[in-house]
């Protein structure tokens, strides 16, 4: 963790993310119920009030929900949108709060109504789950929140070291499938009742932009995870002291092996695991702030010569051996254990 | 992400988009006609 950086705990940087995030959700929904008030032929029906309200929390949580899976990618491809990254999570928790308003805002539509036994019909018509139109397609909006509630309460980091970063890492991304059920909640839907081609422009582009984003991303990644050949002694070329940007990383990887960030900080050379202990992230994307590797996503941070963090935080990570061979850095892709000192100085850089 | 998550994402995610793709494409192609 960080001393400087003040990583996850309430900071100002924080406060500016979330107000910027509920009044853009806000500014959001008085906008579609506002033109939506103006478009309808018969806007002084509470019915349809109703089901504006209803329509715009559910589109804005599935627009934040399409927002949250493009910063992961969109980060990866440019740093400049790491800065949405920082505090993923709360927007995370925010959009699955407002799709929960627009679940609450159905259940109250039909008790108004006195129509709660209709709803539970609908959702226990089990001859309709054979049919794909006319599925009951609020079951599918039911899952998506359901994986939602269980990754908005697991969210803390409480939960993240109870559960260990990589089990934590692999429950939240089910968020993928969550995204697949609310296209189709959707699209089995809303989409059915509405011919007008706005609802499946929107959606399939969603859809398309999200899927063509993590295809981009995803290759980029395929090439660093193929790794570089070992040499006849087991050890990885990393390129001359100089090819590594001051202050910054190169990572490389041996075939089937994790990833290895090799920083440089004027003419210390480094190399510590890819993986931030907090949250997994990928380190060798940050760079040296205050003398530390500090990771890119929440700002944990790390001495480059050990791999351990500053008084008073105690996380340590492994590190790994690396030599001068020919001018050449090369790497050994063994890790050493947790917090072992392992820098190496090159005053010829 | 560990390799062992980015290898299981690149395995399902793929699988789990084309499933989504052609359930909207199917959901497109057969909406009923304007009452």
């Amino acid at each position: 963790m960080s001393a400087g950086y003040r990583a996850v705990q309430w900071n100002r940087k924080k406060l500016v993310y979330d107000a910027i995030m509920l009044g853009g959700v806000a500014l959001y929904i008085a906008a579609f119920v506002l033109i939506g008030r103006y478009a309808l032929s018969a806007a002084d029906d509470p019915a349809e009030w109703d089901d504006l309200f209803i329509r715009a929390f559910g589109s804005a949580a599935f627009l934040l929900l399409t927002l949250i899976l493009s910063i992961g990618p969109l980060a990866r491809l440019d740093p400049r949108f790491l800065v949405l990254l920082y505090n993923r999570r709360h927007l995370g928790v925010t959009m699955f709060a407002t799709g929960a308003i627009h679940a609450a805002l159905i259940v109250n539509w039909f008790w108004v109504r006195d129509g709660l036994p209709d709803l539970g019909h609908e959702l226990t018509n089990w001859p309709k789950y054979r049919l794909f139109i006319g599925f009951p397609f609020e079951t599918l909006g039911i899952g998506a929140l359901t994986i939602l509630f269980l990754m908005a309460i697991t969210s803390h980091d409480f939960w993240l070291r109870f559960l260990s970063p990589p089990f934590w890492k692999a429950l939240h991304m089910a968020v993928y499938l969550a995204y697949g059920l609310l296209v189709l909640h959707i699209a089995l839907g809303a989409m059915q009742d509405q011919r007008a081609p706005l609802i499946p422009i929107l959606l399939g582009g969603a859809f398309l932009w999200v899927a063509s984003l993590h295809v981009i991303a995803g290759r980029r990644e395929r090439v660093l995870d193929r790794g570089t050949a070992a040499n006849s002694d087991g050890w990885l070329a990393v390129g001359p002291p100089s090819s590594i940007p001051d202050r910054h990383a190169t990572i490389v990887a041996a075939p089937n092996g994790e990833r290895i960030a090799i920083y440089r900080d004027g003419a210390t050379l480094g190399a510590l695991t890819n993986l931030c202990a907090h949250q997994n992230g990928p380190l060798g994307e940050g760079r040296i702030i205050d003398g530390c590797v500090t990771c890119p996503w929440h700002g944990y941070q790390y001495r480059l010569a050990d791999g351990c963090a500053p008084p008073p935080f105690t996380e340590k990570l492994a590190t790994y051996r690396l030599r001068l061979s020919g001018g050449i850095v090369e790497v050994n892709p063994r890790p050493l254990a947790p917090g072992t000192p392992a820098a190496l100085i090159c005053p010829s850089i | 992400m560990r390799r062992t998550h980015r290898a299981v994402h690149r395995r399902l995610w793929p699988v789990l988009a084309a499933l989504v793709l052609l359930g909207f494409a199917l959901a497109l192609y057969l909406r009923p006609p304007p009452s």
